[in-house]
């Protein structure tokens, strides 16, 4: 494969990656409460939401 | 000359490789109090069960949460997301065990041998990592227990040993004296083998040698500065037999073959 295809297809995979990182992140963080804790300090009166 | 023995180990590159390794250690003992206990994973294998310890071990978080039959997103999340931009690195600049083999390796002063392409026996070992990767990854699942840890040397070195100096009256189980029997046999392996738990052994460098074909940190060959003369092979503490293998999965981006190079034609760069 030509060097600009493999340089291509790396950063397609680079990032489906690192999409399926961030939503393992997210699970995970809705897991331990990570979440609903980071919504009570940036906003405590959107707690009760969800 | 003793650097002359490992090539690329005076240099500045090695410098604050070793300054770094160093800084690591320190930092991974900076829990003194439960506040300065992060929880976070490191990318390379750290017992948490030191008594100093500030982050947590992925190999036992990993295990931890199999155990009790639990996804372990977050860890796994972090994980990738640390390996997507370190691949290996962590192995070669932060593993503090990765730091005393080559301590050891340096002390014991072996010659660099002429690279020779790997047998087959070194293929499959090399691929021996990943078996105990997923081996202990499923073994934890099936017995709810973290049974890489029950053999770590890694654990046996920093947190076995330290737990039995800090007791007044230590009590030893028979898993003390076969941690102590493994930490022996990788130790004394690595005088002879640089690196060898790294090679064929570890299952975080397994798990972060399969990113390093798209990792952000690479190591990245000139090919028409080249001229095949073979010093950075030569250097290298994992053993790399080929050209086309640097960079590959077993690359540690420690720098030493960047240091040999008599041509400037390597050098560890971001891509996107």
């Amino acid at each position: 494969m030509a060097p600009e295809g493999r340089s291509r297809k790396r950063a397609l995979v680079k990032l489906l990656i690192l999409l399926l990182s961030a939503i393992l992140v997210w699970l995970g963080a809705d897991q331990y409460g990570l979440i609903r804790l980071l919504v009570r300090v940036i906003c405590p009166s959107c707690v009760g939401i969800g | 000359m003793r650097g002359d023995r490992l090539r690329g180990t005076n240099s500045g590159l090695a410098k604050k490789r070793i300054a770094t390794q160093l800084c690591t250690l320190a930092i991974c003992n900076a829990g003194f109090t439960a506040a300065l206990k992060t929880g976070l994973v490191v990318p390379f294998l750290y017992c948490h069960g030191c008594p100093l310890a500030s982050f947590a071990c992925p190999m036992g978080a990993l295990q931890h949460f199999l155990g009790r039959h639990e996804a372990p997103f977050l860890v796994l999340g972090l994980l990738s997301l640390a390996f997507l931009v370190l691949g290996r690195w962590g192995c070669g600049w932060l593993c503090p065990f990765g730091a005393l083999q080559d301590l050891l390796a340096y002390l014991a002063g072996r010659k660099p041998k002429k690279p020779k392409g790997w047998s087959g026996a070194e293929v499959a070992l090399r691929q021996a990592k990943l078996g105990v990767l997923l081996g202990s990854l499923a073994a934890s699942y099936l017995l709810a227990g973290t049974t890489f840890c029950w053999l770590c040397p890694v654990g046996a070195i920093f947190a076995g040993i330290p737990y039995v100096l800090l007791q007044e009256r230590p009590v030893v189980g028979l898993f003390f004296y076969v941690h102590m029997l493994v930490l022996m046999a990788v130790l004394l392996a690595a005088m002879y083998v640089p690196r060898a738990w790294c090679r064929y052994l570890c299952p975080i460098g397994a798990l972060a040698g399969l990113f390093n074909d798209i990792s952000s940190l690479h190591l990245e060959l000139d090919e028409e500065l080249c001229v095949r003369c073979h010093a950075c092979l030569e250097a290298c503490p994992m053993g790399i037999a080929d050209l086309r293998d640097l960079g590959g999965r077993d690359c540690i981006l420690c720098g030493r073959c960047v240091s040999a190079c008599p041509r400037g034609a390597l050098k560890i760069a971001l891509r996107p």
